[in-house]
């Protein structure tokens, strides 16, 4: 706060400076002044700004970290930082999602940068390939393989798995019970509720078409159900990121027949021109029985409607099972292999991979779980009906496999929507996807 | 001639009319933002039931407005100046010097009004890269002093050539020192009317720049309005009409601007249009 | 300059370059230099991956956009956007202009509504009217006709989005577009349409003899820059559709911030940079032709 209110206050001085400075230009030096006057709110525009701060923390080191999610989804853990790592300053920076990897990327190639990153695991394993990143082999052993994997590239740990996201289907559990509505236990018992709420007139699943994103989660849930989560798929994800399997040819089948979300009218063409706040407010206002989305728009719900009552049941595929989940690690916490303050950054990634510092990440982020061996998490209520599948373990990203291709699932649900407003055949499709991925991994 | 008069009044109900449709979106906005949800959703158009400024102080708080004003002020202040200062000694001398160079020159910078920056994000960003400028209000003001700069030297050559009288500097001094003294206290005051089109057409087109500052401003310190406006937008999944103060907020500046300028605005853009 | 005479050295002498330096400078660092590297660049292998170690690669960028369905799909609606932006930009914004240059009282106020939008930045009237086209009951649009029993409108199908787009801002432009015009009538002599009274020349009449032909110089200004202008078009996509529904709604700057930055495919993006100048030269040629043909045949 301090730091910010110092640098408005010497721009506009600055400002002033050139206004007045150029305002009686008479001498030739003038249009020179007037630049330099630039240059110096430059730097009191800027991070330069942080010296002054730097001065007033005495003996502190300071750390700085990016982030895609703004502070206060982090806050308990930056408290616990300031607690237990006492000579270690954190300064916390949040960049939005949309632009993130750009700057980070940016800043990296240019030997500068954060301290500390929080990265994606196709994110994590370009800076690894380019030298960017320090190896966290040793921090990274207390965490289950199941988070590190996806940090790995050659061998080597470049990051350690934050508390886990994933995404489920939320329901109007009131609606579900006054209907008599019992809950599906696979696909097909899914459509049938869906058929039910239409019957009723009620919309059975709002969803926000507007964005890539809902029919992406949806329908590679129902893949990864039926088809990645089976012997016949395991391999499919690393096969896939070495260019030896293609979408189109293997996953058509069960596309094929998640499309009856389309052809029975759960999906349909006018949901793309809803966005995601826009169909969150349908689902809280209970004007539609289901939501998918994950832990954070719980509060986002439950502060538009405190009477409703939530609860999450999983995807299905068409055989009963505990259900499943689109997840998987959060940010990855990872150190700048250019820092100055290795050792310091070090420290915070110690405190971090403890059972109090994942039990303070946890703390916004809750129904996550925790990849640090021997750490568990109760699972709050709003989460009941997916308990099991969390407990199974049944938390799929599938494409965290495709290495450094991930960033083409954004493609998947872009063409997916072109799939839905019937612009090209599923085959098309699915091939779009494959190009864009071959792309990538030719890079 | 009574026939002429009631045709002028039907053209003008009908107008009247026109524009009153035309304003609805703008109306919308301003409407909405006093609303809640169900009010907005009840009796989109009606006027609101009562004036709660809630809205607009989470909105002035989340966008951090204070503090994403001051940038967007510094960045169109500061380019509007330099393009002022810098495009009209350029004109000036453009208008005054015709030789082999200046020729060229001036060819080069009308280049400027076709060739499309936007073509060049991509080594336009390595090199505010390497200058160590991204991430600084100084990158977005440089580059946007770039892209205004062409159209306002041929506003200003223009009007040197058809309006400011050489009869008048050759009554200064010429001696070598202090030409540039010469510009500034006899030439600039003469280009006050184009000064004023250049000033208006460069503050709408900096303050509205949202590429420049989405690639080279990259912290939240650092960051405009429209940034601000984007960020939150995609952020906050609270209450739809919450948003728009965010809009609002987001327009008010100019909009204020527009209400006490416009006369100026108008002559300022169909000035700069005809000529540019 | 038809006549060829020697140029003589200015009043200005060495100080020209006193004066010319500073905007020159700026001038070639942030316009000229990144033009000159763009070109550089779609000649070789420039990735995120590969940022230092350029190689010569040919043709092959430019081979690679013409090959990519994203980046045609996204010059074909970005020519359309300023075709059919600019168009109606002259055919509403002309008659609009010609009303106002009328002696109606509530003239000024009338000019000041039209040209509201035009002050605003495009990115914020694009989540304006996301929410005044939304298909939910928060739409405007959606909501007047719901009340008034009708059924939805989905204003963001992949083939109504990008014309959805093109609307609003036909709504935005449509007043710069007349100010501009506005100024050209007003350079229009009286004397011309007393003469054209005196041959008994109706209304009509005098706007397609008198007026339409002296208003040359502001329609090839709005032509020339709107279609530019549109070319380039970025914030309204990037707020309204994002480019979605699937790619319905890519532009060639959509595509060029995604692949050319975010995406890491620099030289790709560079080659696709050049591709964009060579079509906004084209299209600025033709149309600077197309209206000095048009000029020649009404004089």
């Amino acid at each position: 706060m301090k730091r910010k209110l110092l640098s408005i206050l010497l721009c506009t001085a600055l400002t002033a400076a050139l206004l007045s400075g150029c305002g009686n230009s008479s001498e030739p030096a003038d249009s020179t002044s007037g630049e330099t006057a630039d240059a110096a709110e430059e730097t009191g525009g800027d991070d330069d700004a942080g010296a002054v701060t730097e001065a007033a923390s005495e003996g502190k080191t300071k750390v700085r970290m990016t982030y895609w999610n703004s502070e206060d989804t982090i806050q308990a853990l930056l408290d616990y930082l300031a607690e237990e790592v006492p000579d270690v300053e954190i300064e916390f920076q949040f960049i939005d999602n949309s632009n993130y990897d750009t700057i980070v990327d940016t800043q990296l190639s240019a030997g500068e940068g954060p301290d500390i990153i929080c990265e994606s695991p196709a994110s994590s394993l370009k800076h690894a390939k380019l030298g960017y990143l320090t190896e966290l082999n040793d921090l990274g052993s207390k965490y289950s393989s199941a988070g590190t994997s996806v940090y790995s590239y050659d061998g080597n740990i470049y990051a350690l798995p934050g508390i886990s996201w994933f995404e489920g289907i939320y329901f109007n559990k009131t609606m579900f019970e006054e209907n008599n509505i019992e809950l599906p236990t696979t696909f097909d018992e899914y459509l049938a509720v869906c058929k039910q709420f239409q019957d009723l007139g009620i919309k059975p699943l709002a969803a926000g078409l507007k964005s890539w994103e809902p029919m992406l989660k949806n329908s590679m849930a129902f893949v990864a159900a039926e088809y990645l989560s089976t012997d016949a798929g395991a391999s499919f994800g690393e096969d896939y990121r070495n260019g030896e399997a293609k979408l189109d040819g293997t996953w058509n089948v069960y596309l094929e027949k998640w499309s009856e979300m389309i052809s029975s009218g759960v999906y349909t063409t006018d949901m793309t021109g809803i966005d995601h706040d826009q169909s969150l407010e349908e689902f809280a206002t209970g004007n539609a029985a289901m939501y998918c989305s994950g832990p954070w728009d719980l509060d986002a719900i439950q502060s538009k409607n405190p009477d409703l009552v939530v609860d999450m049941m999983p995807f299905y595929g068409t055989q009963p099972s505990a259900g499943w989940l689109i997840g998987g690690p959060g940010c990855g916490f990872a150190i700048n292999a250019a820092s100055e303050n290795q050792e310091a950054a070090m420290k915070v990634l110690a405190a971090i991979s403890t059972e109090e510092g994942q039990r303070a990440f946890w703390e916004n982020n809750q129904g996550g779980s925790s990849y640090l061996e021997g750490v568990e998490f109760e699972l709050p209520e709003a989460y009941d009906s997916a308990s099991s599948a969390l407990a199974a373990g049944n938390v799929y990203c599938p494409w965290n496999e495709w290495g450094e291709a991930a960033g083409a699932h954004e493609t998947y649900g872009t063409e997916m929507q072109s799939y839905l407003l019937g612009e090209q055949d599923l085959s098309q499709t699915l091939t779009n996807v494959d190009n864009a991925v071959q792309e990538l991994l030719e890079k | 001639m009574k026939k002429k008069t009631r045709s002028l009044l039907i053209t003008e109900i009908v107008m009247i009319i026109i524009a009153v449709i035309w304003f609805i979106p703008i109306y919308y906005l301003i409407m909405t933002t006093l609303k809640s949800p169900q009010e907005a959703t009840n009796h989109p158009l009606a006027l609101p039931s009562s004036l709660g400024v809630e809205n607009y102080v989470n909105a002035w708080k989340n966008m951090q407005f204070p503090r994403a004003f001051a940038n967007t002020f510094i960045i169109t202040a500061s380019a509007v100046l330099l393009v002022v200062i810098l495009g009209s000694m350029a004109g000036y001398a453009l208008a005054r010097t015709k030789t082999k160079y200046s020729m060229a020159i001036f060819l080069l910078f009308l280049a400027g009004l076709t060739v499309p920056f936007q073509m060049n994000i991509v080594s336009l960003y390595r090199i505010v890269k390497n200058l160590h400028l991204m991430n600084t209000l100084f990158a977005v003001i440089l580059v946007d002093v770039a892209i205004n700069t062409p159209q306002s030297i041929f506003l200003f050559k223009e009007f040197v050539e058809s309006t400011v009288p050489k009869e008048l500097e050759e009554a200064a001094s010429i001696d070598g020192c202090s030409v540039i003294k010469r510009f500034f206290m006899i030439v600039f005051p003469l280009l006050k009317s184009v000064i004023s089109t250049v000033v208006i057409l460069i503050t709408l087109n900096v303050w509205n720049e949202f590429m420049t500052p989405l690639l080279f401003l990259q912290s939240r310190e650092n960051d405009v309005i429209l940034q601000e406006v984007t960020r939150n937008i995609g952020q906050f999944s609270t209450d739809w009409t919450a948003l728009f103060p965010m809009l609002m907020l987001g327009v008010a500046p100019l909009m204020i601007f527009y209400v006490f300028m416009q006369k100026y605005i108008i002559a300022g853009v169909a000035a700069g249009g005809v000529k540019g | 300059m038809t006549k060829k005479k020697k140029l003589r050295a200015g009043e200005l002498g060495k100080y020209f370059f006193l004066f010319i330096i500073p905007a020159l400078a700026i001038y070639l660092i942030f316009s000229i230099t990144p033009f000159l590297y763009t070109i550089y660049f779609s000649f070789t292998d420039y990735t995120d991956m590969n940022p230092v170690n350029l190689h010569f690669v040919g043709l092959k960028n430019y081979i690679k956009v013409f090959d990519t369905p994203l980046m045609m799909t996204a010059i074909k609606n970005s020519v359309i956007y300023a075709i059919l932006l600019t168009g109606f930009q002259v055919v509403l914004g002309l008659p609009l202009a010609v009303v106002l240059n009328k002696k109606l009282k509530t003239k000024n106020l009338l000019r000041a509504v039209f040209f509201f939008p035009a002050v605003f930045s495009s990115l914020i009237i694009g989540y304006l009217w996301n929410f005044i086209m939304s298909s939910s009951d928060f739409g405007l649009i959606n909501n007047l006709l719901h009340q008034m029993g009708l059924g939805t409108v989905n204003f963001f199908t992949s083939g109504r989005a990008l014309y959805s787009v093109i609307f609003t801002q036909i709504w935005q432009w449509t007043g710069w577009g007349m100010v501009i015009f506005l100024a050209n009538l007003q350079s229009i002599s009286e004397d011309l349409y007393e003469a054209a009274d005196i041959d008994g020349a109706t209304g009509l009449q005098k706007f397609w003899r008198v007026t339409l032909p002296l208003m040359c110089p502001s329609v090839k200004i709005i032509v020339v820059t709107g279609l530019i202008g549109g070319m380039k078009v970025f914030d309204i996509i990037y707020s309204m559709t994002s480019g979605g529904p699937g790619n319905a709604t890519q532009t060639v700057m959509m595509v060029m911030m995604k692949k050319g930055i975010s995406d890491g495919f620099y030289s790709q993006g560079a080659a696709f940079g050049v591709i964009f100048f060579v079509i906004v030269l084209a299209i600025s040629a033709t149309m600077t032709w197309f209206m000095g043909k048009w000029s020649d045949a009404i004089q």
